[in-house]
């Protein structure tokens, strides 16, 4: 499950597999506040969308790529509060996955994160990957019950490159139950 | 029309109270930030702009970006001078992080630095701190002045240190009387798409230029200002470029045959000297010239060009010569 072939540069039926691992686990795509999505250390022409907007994260050549050095941070706001179940991260198959990040970081409910916070923060968890393949990692179901922003710390590559890239990142999750107010009924 | 979150960096060093750019530096700052938050926030209604002073005790932030620009005005008029020296690297972190929690997250991250006293800091320090800018997705636009000899070395790495994709800009401003107009026409006013997007800056801009120098700047050759209407200018310039170079192409097409074209004749007379090869291309020229002419080519022959024709004389007589056959040509039609 954690494979995915790449010969057609496409990933879709990864996406629609992961799903089935639990009918009520979503893939969240929709809950994130796109528009507020923060990539610190993106390299301008490889932007954050490539990885994580529908259509760009399954297309294998669009990568989001780090600038400076080999580290990126992802600042994901939800539009309303969520249950993070688990995340796939595919990286670049560039150069036999060299490029794919190894060591990820995530950390919850920060939402000015910054290269310096993350030195000095404890990461709610770490993943390590072990290639560039997409691997869905569950999640520490209970650190993540509250969620309304995930910064996502990718610290290193697999092949101790200067950039990093990052093919596809997908939030699994569900919502916290919220007021549903078609059954709200008036009292007295 | 970029979204952007702006913090200004102003020196307050007791360097602002030299009177090289008039009337004093601190002066000459205080309108340049004036006009440049004007700008900031015309561009985009989203844009804030916060204030901050690099010199005193500790680097201080007087206002934290805002929309309001009314704030960040009075905010200016307040400013004095105190503190002998500038600590640059303490003031640019500290911008960084008045920037990173600003919010709204769509906004890009700007500092806009003004230094006028020389920089203590270490080059390598500073080319650290660059990078860590640069990590953090913060582009920095350099103003240098007053004491850019000793300076522009430290900032140019800085700025080399800081650019990405070309976000960040350098500017060195001579002394003189003009700090802000020497600024309007840089792209740190213009903003990266450099269509002038910002009618306040246009506005203060033509403003300026007419109270300094009667339109001495603002306005290039054609008596309208760029900055008022980009895309008359750009279409004009863009027509004349087309003009010119039609002309050099006409000119070098012409060459021999254009005796009565006085100066297009001359412009292409004069490097003959220079070059024996110039001779074959004049050949060419000529043979396509007279392709161009159309009929003239079957009743006119080839001209007995003198392959060693290297004296403008002889050019001369051969260009009056092929006049008029041209001209008898047309006669017999």
């Amino acid at each position: 499950m954690a494979s995915c072939s790449r010969g057609d540069g496409s990933c879709g039926t990864m996406s629609s597999s992961a799903l089935t691992f639990s009918s009520k686990q979503a893939d969240l795509l929709d809950q994130i506040a796109l528009r507020e999505v923060e990539c610190l250390n993106e390299a301008p022409a490889h932007p954050w969308a490539n990885a994580l907007k529908k259509g760009y994260r399954d297309d294998a050549q669009l990568v989001c790529e780090s600038d400076a050095d080999e580290q990126l941070l992802l600042n994901i706001p939800f539009s309303q509060v969520v249950k993070l179940h688990s995340i796939a991260v595919a990286g670049s198959p560039d150069d036999s996955g060299a490029f794919a990040p190894k060591t990820i970081h995530l950390y919850v409910n920060r939402p000015s994160m910054g290269f310096s916070d993350c030195e000095s923060t404890k990461p709610t968890q770490t993943i390590e990957l072990a290639s560039a393949d997409e691997t869905t990692v569950d999640l520490a179901y209970v650190k993540f019950q509250n969620v309304h922003t995930l910064s996502v710390f990718i610290a290193d590559n697999q092949g101790d490159e200067e950039v990093t890239k990052l093919s596809k990142l997908s939030i699994f999750g569900t919502l916290v139950q919220t007021t549903n107010m078609s059954e709200f009924k008036r009292v007295g | 029309m970029v979204l952007e979150s702006t913090l200004v960096c102003l020196d307050n060093s007791e360097f602002m109270r030299n009177g090289d750019y008039a009337p004093s530096r601190i002066a000459a700052q205080a309108d340049a930030v004036n006009l440049l938050c004007g700008a900031k926030t015309q561009s985009n209604p989203e844009n804030t702009v916060g204030l901050m002073t690099l010199a005193g005790k500790v680097p201080k932030v007087l206002i934290a970006p805002t929309a309001e620009l009314g704030k960040v005005l009075s905010a200016v008029h307040g400013i004095a001078i105190e503190g002998e020296q500038v600590d640059f690297a303490a003031g640019i972190q500290k911008a960084q992080l008045a920037l990173k929690h600003r919010q709204n997250k769509n906004q890009r991250q700007r500092i806009v630095l003004f230094a006028g006293s020389p920089i203590e800091t270490e080059q390598k320090d500073l080319v650290k701190i660059a990078k860590k800018l640069k990590k953090n997705n913060v582009a920095v636009d350099i103003v240098s002045f007053g004491e850019t000899d000793s300076n522009n070395e430290k900032l140019e790495a800085f700025h080399a240190a800081v650019n990405s994709n070309d976000n960040s800009h350098f500017v060195t401003v001579p002394p003189g009387p003009a700090l802000l107009d020497a600024l309007i026409s840089t792209p740190i006013f213009q903003g990266e798409d450099g269509g002038g997007g910002s009618g306040f800056a246009a506005a203060a801009a033509a403003g300026a230029a007419a109270a300094a120098a009667g339109g001495g700047g603002a306005y290039d050759d054609f008596g309208v200002d760029p900055n008022l209407d980009p895309e008359l200018a750009l279409a004009l310039r863009v027509s004349m470029e087309e003009e010119r170079a039609r002309q050099e192409a006409a000119a070098a097409a012409d060459g021999g045959v254009g005796g009565e074209g006085g100066a297009s004749g001359e412009g292409a007379a004069q490097p003959v000297d220079e070059d024996a090869g110039e001779d074959a291309l004049l050949q060419q020229a000529l043979a396509m010239s007279m392709d161009a002419d159309g009929g003239d080519t079957t009743t006119t022959p080839a001209p007995p060009v003198a392959a060693a024709a290297d004296d403008e004389d002889e050019e001369l007589q051969r260009a009056l010569a092929m006049s008029m056959e041209d001209a008898d040509g047309d006669e017999q039609k």
